[in-house]
């Protein structure tokens, strides 16, 4: 049973930084500059991947599987000139997202959003896990049988 | 003439795969199963001649065959006109009933199965290849003529042109279609047999020999994806991508039930539904990627009676092998009598998450087709969510493989069962430590991931020197070295890509130097030129070391295709064992400008190419692992089936 602790202490602590769980990202209220560089990015670092979060949770609406910060397309850019200047603006990340979901629908986030239609997707994974972990527990004690032998 | 032929040999192996089906259902056993063996070895040499003929009409531009005519050009090269032979639907099906024949024709060969199994092994395959054959004869023929000939052919994708693609779909399919035969050993077994010790041998060098192509397959499609892309990303979550992964996913666990069964008699039963699953979902994923219900770059064709085709097979195969489970499965298996944490405990832990990851990976896949169904406000599942539910799971398993050698079979883990092995873990401590080291005064990062990432190296370091110094020198201990050190690998290289990445976009005229990455880079301008089939746009890239020589030069490319119409681009990449410096070239920003500007995407990418060096060494362990399984199983042939013991003994892997 120690042994048992140990693992469940090694698992969490190998699991990835919260960057992993698709944490968001840190609002930053400093005064910071807004400054465009002759690039189009933003000259603060900071600005500069708080809209690179963004770029990646938002699809090329005329791509595949591109978010528009890998898409080389016209609409791309375009929503990166467009996000860049609502960030300047003051707008919060999620004032941006439900903006372009209005406009372009919810299949523009590539991060699905939780609702009544999405609960089955978020919940899923961690029901299978402890699904599995319940039989890997539990399947040792008896004679291992198929899952509906009586 | 080529296209008759190839016309000819295709009806021909459709005979010889009825005449299998025909032979099994002879009354004397032996016969049957003589009989069927032959069919299937006649029937790969008849899809041989058909497939040769495929290629010889490409290698012609024999524009008659409607085939070539749309995918070919006279102008391309030999190389490309040969992969351009695969690179299409009606092509890319042949190729998979070739390579499915060919499973079929070395399982005949080798076959070990008593009689009475094997005809019920080789019906199976049999109706499998009718099916296909049929499919293709009467939806995706490729060998169909055009009533006016054309004098020009329309060209191949030049995304598709690329010697990765060229080698990726052979290997990716010698990957799926090989579980076919896991899949007929599994309903072979459950009508006249036992899936015992015994059968996990037979079965192991079958699921291990797919594994391993399937293996290189789904990496060389990353590594395609990576280099042709031009995004600086490896995997992107498309839903074809995760059309490959899924099997493999399956496959791993199966294999590892067959590892459990083979040394403990117990989780037979497990082992049989994931031969009939990870078939299902090869399956799946070929209905996915060819009915064009998912749109990608893979899609060649979206004809939504192939699809229709497809999906009758897929739900034949999933019911049929699931309905003869249930019929046919026995509930007396062996008792589980293992503790949780030993290593057995630890192996049967891993499928669980394999299979974890594998549901979640199929659920994102499939949940916007099933909400576009519904008829409710469409979604997009993309990375962002598999990031934050397959990612946190495969560290789990990541986890649970670094803690597995150290237990041993039968006896649960101790810390002490960790730490006894001092040496390793000293080295182990002073890899981590230069790691972090490293990693900090190279890339721009802070101390916390630095140390997350030294703090990997060292487990995987105490794994590896571990491994090493306790696995059999064997065949069969090196595979299993190779394979989850490859798996550790590959899994420091997508952490150490996922944190350190970092990417610039500069507008650059030509002679300027910028500096991005801590490096420096000279833009020497762009020059235009001709290539083999299409014109580029060749910018020349300097990287200069610190003393301001000259370290590298880069010529990334933008390609314009005449034929197709289609400008793909062509990113370099400055490798070294711990970074991956990638540069494309974007648009002109000031068309008409004496002196223009370019836009140019540079892209670090620090241990991204551990990733592939991971697949290469998982490859090798599974190979090594099948290699070694088809050994021992001729040993086993021959042989009586030995008796399981009645208690397990600690001994070395296998």
């Amino acid at each position: 049973m120690k042994a048992f602790i140990y693992i469940i202490i090694f698992i969490t602590l190998s699991i990835t930084p919260p960057s992993a769980f698709g944490a968001d990202t840190a609002q930053t209220s400093d005064v910071v500059s807004t400054a465009i560089s002759k690039n189009g990015a933003f000259v603060s670092d900071t600005l500069e991947a708080r809209a690179t979060n963004l770029f990646r949770d938002i699809k090329c609406p005329i791509c595949v599987a591109q978010s528009v910060a890998e898409s080389d397309a016209e609409i791309s850019k375009s929503l990166r000139e467009h996000i860049r200047r609502e960030i300047v603006a003051g707008k919060t990340d999620k004032d941006i997202l439900e903006d372009l979901t209005v406009r372009y629908g919810t299949s523009i986030l590539l991060n699905p959003p939780v609702k009544a239609a999405t609960l089955l997707l978020w919940t899923a994974p961690w029901l299978f896990l402890l699904v599995s972990a319940f039989i890997w527990r539990h399947a040792h004690r008896r004679p291992q049988r198929t899952p509906a032998a009586s | 003439m080529w296209a008759e032929y190839g016309q000819f040999s295709l009806c021909l192996a459709f005979a010889a795969a009825l005449l299998t089906v025909i032979s099994t259902f002879r009354k004397d056993a032996l016969i049957a199963s003589a009989g069927a063996s032959a069919a299937l070895k006649a029937q790969f040499i008849a899809l041989l001649c058909a497939f040769i003929c495929l290629v010889m009409a490409f290698i012609i531009s024999d524009f008659s065959v409607t085939l070539v005519a749309s995918n070919s050009h006279s102008e391309k090269p030999l190389l490309y006109k040969i992969a351009g032979t695969w690179g299409n639907h009606e092509g890319s099906m042949l190729l998979w009933m070739l390579l499915l024949s060919a499973y079929c024709a070395s399982f005949a060969y080798f076959k070990v199965s008593k009689v009475e199994t094997s005809k019920i092994e080789y019906r199976v395959l049999g109706l499998i290849c009718i099916a296909i054959i049929v499919f293709i004869l009467a939806a995706s023929n490729p060998f169909l003529r055009m009533d006016t000939v054309p004098i020009e052919g329309r060209g191949l994708n030049p995304l598709l042109q690329d010697w990765g693609l060229a080698i990726h779909p052979p290997i990716l399919y010698a990957g799926y279609v090989g579980f076919a035969v896991p899949y007929a050993m599994a309903i072979g077994t459950l009508f006249s047999g036992a899936a015992d010790r015994q059968w996990a041998r037979q079965i192991l060098p079958w699921i291990m020999t797919p594994l391993a192509f399937l293996t290189l397959g789904v990496g060389l499609g990353s590594w395609w994806a990576y280099r042709e892309l031009g995004w600086g990303g490896f995997w992107f979550w498309d839903p074809v991508e995760n059309a490959s992964l899924l099997p493999w996913l399956f496959g791993a666990a199966m294999a590892h039930g067959a590892f459990i069964l083979k040394r403990t008699g117990a989780l037979g039963q497990s082992t049989l539904l994931l031969a009939i699953l990870t078939f299902s979902l090869s399956i799946l994923g070929t209905f996915l990627v060819r009915s064009g219900v998912l749109t990608s770059v893979h899609s060649f064709a979206v004809d939504p009676k192939r699809g229709l085709l497809i999906f009758i097979f897929l739900m034949i195969v999933l019911g049929g092998g699931l309905g003869v489970f249930w019929t046919k499965r026995s509930a007396s298996g062996k008792p589980i009598t293992w503790p949780l944490t030993s290593r057995l405990g630890f192996m049967a832990a891993g499928i669980g998450l394999l299979l974890t990851i594998a549901g979640t990976v199929l659920l994102g896949t499939l949940y916007p087709l099933a909400i576009d169904a519904l008829g409710a406000e469409p979604i997009t599942v993309g990375a962002p969510y598999f990031n934050a539910t397959a990612r946190p799971l495969g560290w789990l398993m990541v986890g649970i493989m670094v803690l597995a050698p150290f237990a041993l079979w039968t006896t649960p883990l101790t810390l002490t069962g960790i730490i006894q092995d001092h040496k390793g873990g000293l080295i182990s401590a002073l890899v981590g430590v230069i790691a972090a080291t490293l990693t900090l005064q190279h890339f721009q990062t802070d101390i916390w991931q630095a140390l997350l990432f030294g703090v990997s190296v060292f487990f995987c370091g105490l794994v590896v020197t571990f491994a090493i110094s306790h696995a059999p020198k064997t065949l069969s201990g090196m595979s299993m070295i190779f394979a989850h050190g490859g798996i550790a690998l590959a899994a420091l290289g997508m952490t150490g890509a996922a944190f350190f990445s970092s990417e610039t976009i500069v507008s650059v005229k030509p002679g300027d130097q910028f500096e991005t990455a801590q490096k420096t880079l000279v833009f020497g301008g762009v020059e235009r030129g001709k290539g083999a089939n299409y014109f580029y746009d060749r910018a020349t890239v300097k990287i200069l070391d610190a003393a301001g020589h000259i370290k590298n030069e880069l010529t990334p490319e933008r390609r314009w295709y005449p034929a197709g119409n289609m400008t793909t681009s062509e990113a370099m990449i400055d490798r070294t064992v711990i970074r991956d410096f990638y540069v494309t070239l974007g648009d002109l920003r000031t068309p008409g400008a004496d002196a223009p500007d370019w836009a140019l995407r540079v892209y670090d990418r620090p241990f991204i190419s551990w990733i592939w060096l991971g697949c290469i060494l998982t490859f090798l362990g599974s190979g090594f692992s099948a290699i070694h399984h088809f050994r021992r199983r001729r040993v086993a042939s021959s042989m009586p089936a030995k008796a399981a013991p009645t208690h397990l003994i600690l001994g070395p892997a296998e």
